[in-house]
């Protein structure tokens, strides 16, 4: 519901009686609200005044005709954090951070996106992350079709172009993809003609989570600028860490990574993130502190020799959060390995940790996303 | 034709280059029948060449057709992808005269009658000369040794796994110890298996942000010191394809000058690209072993011409497209080079300052030697095997427009020098291009 209609019920009014006080018809004032007009100056400022200020401006920026906050944004797809400049970032998180504090924002089934379709192309389990872009996308009033991929197919490489194809002659709107295979979404955004979202590919990027662990440290700290983050665990195989190393950096911040030599990337950095083996030396200085999650299958033996090893040495208790600042905050994509890479207790405290946050904040994030991208791409169609 | 009695011909003006012989000289070559007659390059000679028909060959390079060493033909099994006339063709318009093909078709060159097959169909089509290679082990199964004297009286003219290695040391050493009662050559593609599972790109940074799985390079150079350990053992002849590291070529170097019976080779995609190609997940740059660092690249072009590298083969890998458009990890192995051969090659003469008797020799010669033919070579007596090309000819190359059944070649519109005019067989003119007066 729009904040003026709110108002108008507060006050005891109807629409007939507010439009007749400000001198316009009660069509004119229903175009106002559907966001379909924008209040001339001077009826803007009678509707201001009227209502003591409780209404401004703002109310009326934010629905059809709101792509200002979105203009600078020209990518048709988010295939990775890679490529999406300071600005580009800041304007997904800026859109999502007006819709956690909702109050301004008002979004309803028969509104804006009506029409729209999201299809949910996962071809590997997730649970989280397909929920998170439903119900991002319902939200906004999308239709949103579940593609459910039986996994012993995603061995066949042909069927997925044929899959892409098939989808594409359905007309959606976005495609979310995730995949066990890195690049993938890349091939299908070059043979699909909706916008592609990556929602995890092989050990490649996450976007989506990158954007809302930014957020929810930009929510907790007022900045990314000048803060120094660690990141441990799994970074070799850790799609997470690679879209956050590249967010965080280009946003301003320094990274650590921390892992045991058979789980870091070959080389001496990877993104321009630092890495250590010794969890003292990699989280001294560490105003947020991110944990991965261990999959199950590198404890056995080929990576590291149990869980309980790795515990001893790179889970994350009190003691070793110790070596960070005081005021550190730690995260987690989840799901958690309770007592494999976190201690149980730790990540069940809410002045220290973000991570229901974190999935709190997906949400609003993948509303962002796809707002930008179907506004981005509203847009090119109109030119 | 018929006015000129046993196909006499005569090629004449041609910038002779003959490595065997070290001749680079304008002369003439005569042939007569299927074997060369004459190489004449003192001038003032008063020749009849009445009985002959004469080629013109002014401004153009003529040389002995050149010997592929690798190449994987895949027929019989997987004739959608290329066959032996395809492959043939393609081979032709390359100025390649002799292919030798690898063993991992469908069925496995590790039985006579596939040899047999192979030979006939080789026949049949009339084109390039095919020499299959049979596998080390029945099936490639890396276990149980190929009847290997039985093979090589078939026509077997070296023994490898194709782009396998074998990674049993046992296995190997008997292979190398058994090969050596028929003095047969053994070919082995340097990657140890275990270093090397599911990596599907050169290891480092980039395979890293694209994520990757990484091939290090340590699988190449710990394979080949394991070979070469094995081979001062039980002597024998054994070669290197596919080499792509520097510490391979410093390997393999100390072992020659240790007197080691042992040589080797690599392709044009590993001295003209780097691990860049893969680019974001181009499935055309998979190829194995990978495509280094452009350390590794730099160092291999130079010990090129350094000459440290014994020879060059084409490494001729064709993949239809349900095999190259999938994800990257998905994606087969392997890139085409039957007709890209020659002028990629040819950069080392004009990049590397390479002398052109010098690059012509790493794939004519060399390969003969290593094989012990009678072509590659323009002496009396020896198969009128030939190729003609003209050196300073600038194209691009035209991917779509080539032979092969399949293009899965990173070359597409790169900009080369060096195109073939004619391909001589046998004394028979297989390949002429349309611009070529015969």
């Amino acid at each position: 519901m729009h904040n003026l209609d709110k108002w108008i019920i507060n006050n005891s009014l109807s629409r007939q009686l507010f439009a007749k006080k400000i001198n316009i018809s009660t069509a004119t004032l229903s175009r106002y609200l559907s966001g379909d007009r924008i209040p001339k100056q001077e009826i803007m400022e009678k509707i201001v005044k009227i209502t003591r200020g409780s209404i401004s401006p703002d109310d009326f920026y934010i629905t059809k005709n709101n792509n200002i906050f979105i203009n600078n944004f020209k990518k048709k797809h988010l295939l990775g954090i890679e490529g999406l400049n300071k600005n580009e970032i800041s304007s997904i998180l800026n859109r999502a951070d007006d819709i956690v504090s909702n109050s301004k924002i008002n979004y309803s089934k028969d509104h804006i996106y009506r029409g729209k379709t999201l299809v949910n192309l996962f071809f590997e389990d997730s649970t989280r992350t397909k929920t998170s872009f439903e119900l991002a996308a319902k939200r906004l009033g999308l239709d949103v079709i579940n593609m459910q991929i039986e996994t012993s197919s995603i061995r066949k490489g042909e069927s997925l172009l044929d899959t892409a194809m098939t989808l594409n002659a359905m007309r959606p709107d976005i495609l979310v993809i995730r995949h066990a295979l890195s690049g993938t979404p890349h091939l299908l955004a070059n043979k699909v003609k909706c916008s592609v979202i990556n929602a995890g590919d092989g050990k490649h990027e996450h976007p989506t989570q990158a954007l809302l662990d930014a957020l929810a440290i930009r929510k907790r700290k007022n900045k990314i600028k000048g803060l120094k983050v660690a990141i441990c665990g799994d970074i070799a195989h850790s799609r997470v860490a690679r879209s956050n190393i590249k967010l965080l950096i280009t946003m301003g911040a320094s990274v650590n990574i921390i892992a045991p030599s058979t789980l870091l990337p070959s080389g001496d950095n990877l993104l321009g993130a630092k890495s250590y083996t010794n969890m003292q030396k990699g989280l001294s200085g560490a105003d947020i502190v991110m944990i991965l999650r261990l999959q199950l299958e590198r404890m056995h033996g080929t990576y590291i020799p149990s869980a309980k090893e790795y515990f001893k040495f790179y889970g994350l208790d009190r003691n070793k959060l110790s070596y960070a600042k005081d005021d550190a905050l730690v995260m987690h994509p989840g799901p958690i390995n309770r007592g494999v890479e976190i201690d149980s207790e730790l990540a069940d405290d809410i002045n220290r940790t973000l991570i229901l946050e974190q999935v709190e904040l997906g949400v609003a994030i993948r509303m962002s996303v796809i707002e930008h991208l179907l506004n981005n791409s509203e847009h090119k169609n109109n030119v | 034709m018929s006015k000129f009695k046993n196909n006499k011909l005569a090629f004449v003006n041609a910038r002779l280059i003959d490595p065997g012989n070290k001749i680079d000289n304008i002369g003439i070559v005569l042939i007569e029948n299927k074997i060369i007659k004459k190489v004449i390059t003192n001038e003032g000679n008063n020749l009849n060449l009445n009985d002959y028909q004469i080629i013109d060959c002014k401004k153009y390079v003529l040389c002995p057709g050149l010997i592929d060493i690798c190449a994987h033909l895949r027929e019989p099994g997987e004739e959608y992808k290329e066959n032996i006339e395809s492959a043939s063709n393609a081979a032709l318009a390359g100025g390649i005269t002799s292919i030798i093909c690898m063993p991992d078709t469908n069925p496995v060159i590790d039985q006579i009658s596939v040899i047999e097959f192979i030979a006939r169909r080789a026949r049949e089509t009339n084109g390039v000369k095919i020499y299959p290679a049979a596998s080390i082990t029945k099936g490639l199964s890396g276990d149980k040794l190929t009847e290997m004297g039985l093979l090589k009286e078939a026509g077997a003219i070296l023994f490898t796994e194709g782009n396998n290695a074998i990674s049993n040391t046992k296995i190997m050493q008997q292979a190398l110890n058994y090969a050596k009662n028929f003095d047969a050559l053994i070919v082995q593609h340097p990657q140890d298996a275990f270093l090397a599972k599911n990596g599907v790109m050169n290891s480092g940074p980039l395979a890293s942000k694209l994520g990757l799985p990484g091939i290090s390079k340590v699988a190449e150079i710990i394979q080949i010191e394991k070979d070469l350990r094995l081979l001062e053992n039980t002597g024998g002849r054994l070669h290197f394809i596919n080499i792509t590291t520097k510490e391979s070529v410093n390997i393999i170097n100390i072992a020659q000058k240790n007197g080691l019976n042992v040589t080797c080779s690599t392709s044009p995609h590993y001295f003209s690209l780097n691990e860049n190609a893969v680019d974001e997940w181009k499935t055309f740059a998979k190829v194995t072993p990978p495509l280094r660092s452009e350390e590794d690249r730099k160092y291999i072009f130079d010990s090129i011409i350094n000459n440290k590298i014994n020879l060059l083969t084409s490494h001729h890998s064709p993949q239809d497209q349900d095999n190259k458009r999938v994800p990257f990890e998905q994606a087969e192995f392997g890139i085409i080079g039957l007709e890209t051969l020659l002028p990629l090659c040819l950069k080392l003469h004009f990049e590397g300052k390479m002398k052109l008797i010098d690059v012509i020799d790493k794939i004519t010669y060399q390969p003969s030697k290593v094989l012990n033919l009678k072509s590659g070579i323009l002496k009396k007596d020896s198969p009128a095997d030939i190729c003609i090309f003209d050196l300073n000819h600038k194209y691009k190359l035209d991917i779509d427009n080539m032979k092969s059944k399949s293009k899965n070649s990173l070359f597409e519109d790169y900009e080369v020098k060096g195109k073939v005019m004619a391909t001589i067989i046998d004394g028979r003119i297989a390949y002429k291009s349309p611009k070529m007066k015969i």
